[in-house]
């Protein structure tokens, strides 16, 4: 499915349509225009806050892709079926009647309210348990959308840590080379500041995890250094993470130019003292 | 068993399914990681096997994929004995066996989008 192409097309969807839908619905409801583009970009951001909370790593490069921006769309066509829903049925919700905007706020958060909701769950002999209900719809959608985004920035991510990995293993030949790698990247991490004590302590295990783990310890550096990578690009985002092993390149090109340290096991002696400060 | 209107069993479910996804990428782990690693490898290994009609040697495969002869035995290892993608026939004394996509590989490549 080819969505959207381009940055042109995704602001044409976020902002053209919803311009195009508005004077559409104005003339048959005789609400003010603002409150209608209200009620779907509300909707439309709910989209958003969904697919920024799946992606936490790369929030905004998971949202604004043509799977994303279909997603936020569609949030706002079901915001502006609410608000026309909730205009018509003025006994149905007397407490917005004559408020176009309280209206517009109540559509836009509440249309999600109701189209993800369950009227009841199934639940089979094996545990399994299925949803019956308006959310069986959005639900699906949002399945299709978060397996076309993940694929999508998997084949990116998977290419980024290999070519890092493959600069990465250039430069180290040995068990020791990458206990010294590692040591340096688990380092990079305090420079961080919002990383919690949690995560700094996890990708610390993971790294050590690759040093000492009796199955890994004989795997091939560049494995060791992907496996490594995908563990820290969770927590630092492409772009940090390109940064932090732009400094580890430098810091191995520069220890190697020092002499015979590299390889020679004395580098991983000293966890605590691998870097200048990145 | 279908259950009556009033359960709420979804809210709790809501609750529990989006505290796993936001732990999710820093609770995996290694583990995790590793799985990666074999698959994003993988999947380069089975995308020139797949080009050049399932069956390729492996220092076809050094220059096709550009993964070094030690990682790619050590992927190769992971993707015939754990996975099933691939069969890699180990008789040439020289080390250059014969590697060959399997209908898992394949299926697997459909699944993954990757044809």
């Amino acid at each position: 499915m080819k969505v959207v192409a381009g940055w042109g097309g995704m602001i044409l969807l976020l902002f053209g349509l919803p311009l195009l839908l508005a004077s559409a619905t104005q003339a048959s409801l005789g609400v003010p225009y603002p409150a209608i583009l209200l009620a779907i970009f509300l909707g439309e951001l709910v989209g958003f806050s969904e697919i920024i909370s799946r992606y936490r790593d790369e929030p905004l490069r998971a949202s604004f892709n043509g799977y994303g921006v279909a997603y936020f769309v569609i949030n706002g066509l079901l915001a502006l079926i609410a608000f026309v829903a909730v205009e018509k049925s003025t006994n149905v919700f007397p407490a917005v009647v004559g408020h176009p905007y309280s209206a517009a706020v109540f559509a836009g958060f509440g249309a999600m309210a109701v189209f993800r909701s369950k009227i009841f769950v199934f639940r089979s002999e094996d545990g399994k348990e299925f949803p019956v209900g308006p959310d069986i719809v959005l639900a699906s959608v949002l399945k299709v959308v978060d397996r076309k985004i993940d694929r999508q920035r998997a084949v990116r991510r998977e290419k980024l840590i290999f070519d890092q990995a493959k600069a990465i293993a250039r430069l180290i030949h040995s068990t020791a080379d990458f206990d010294m790698a590692a040591n340096f990247l688990v380092v990079s991490m305090s420079s961080f500041q919002n990383l919690s004590d949690l995560e700094k302590r996890q990708i610390a295990a993971a790294a050590d995890t690759l040093k000492k783990d009796k199955d890994l310890i004989s795997a091939p550096n560049i494995y060791k250094a992907m496996t490594l990578g995908f563990a820290l690009l969770d927590i630092t985002g492409e772009e940090g993470f390109s940064d932090i092993v732009k400094h580890l390149l430098d810091y191995l090109a520069e220890v190697r130019n020092q002499g015979p340290v590299v390889g020679s096991g004395a580098a991983s002696a000293n966890p605590a003292s691998p870097a200048p400060n990145p | 068993m279908a259950q009556p209107l009033s359960n709420l069993d979804y809210l709790i479910g809501a609750v529990k399914k989006s505290g796993e996804q936001a732990g999710s990428s820093s609770t995996e782990g290694v583990p995790a990681a590793v799985d990666r690693t074999t698959a994003a490898l993988g999947r380069v290994i089975l995308v020139q096997l797949q080009k050049a009609g399932g069956k390729l040697d492996a220092y076809q495969l050094v220059d096709a994929t550009g993964i070094d002869l030690q990682t790619l035995f050590y992927v190769l290892d992971k993707l015939a004995d754990q996975l099933r993608w691939v069969n890699v026939d180990r008789n040439d004394p020289k080390g250059n066996y014969k590697v060959e996509l399997l209908p898992e590989g394949l299926d697997y490549m459909k699944k993954a989008g990757l044809i």
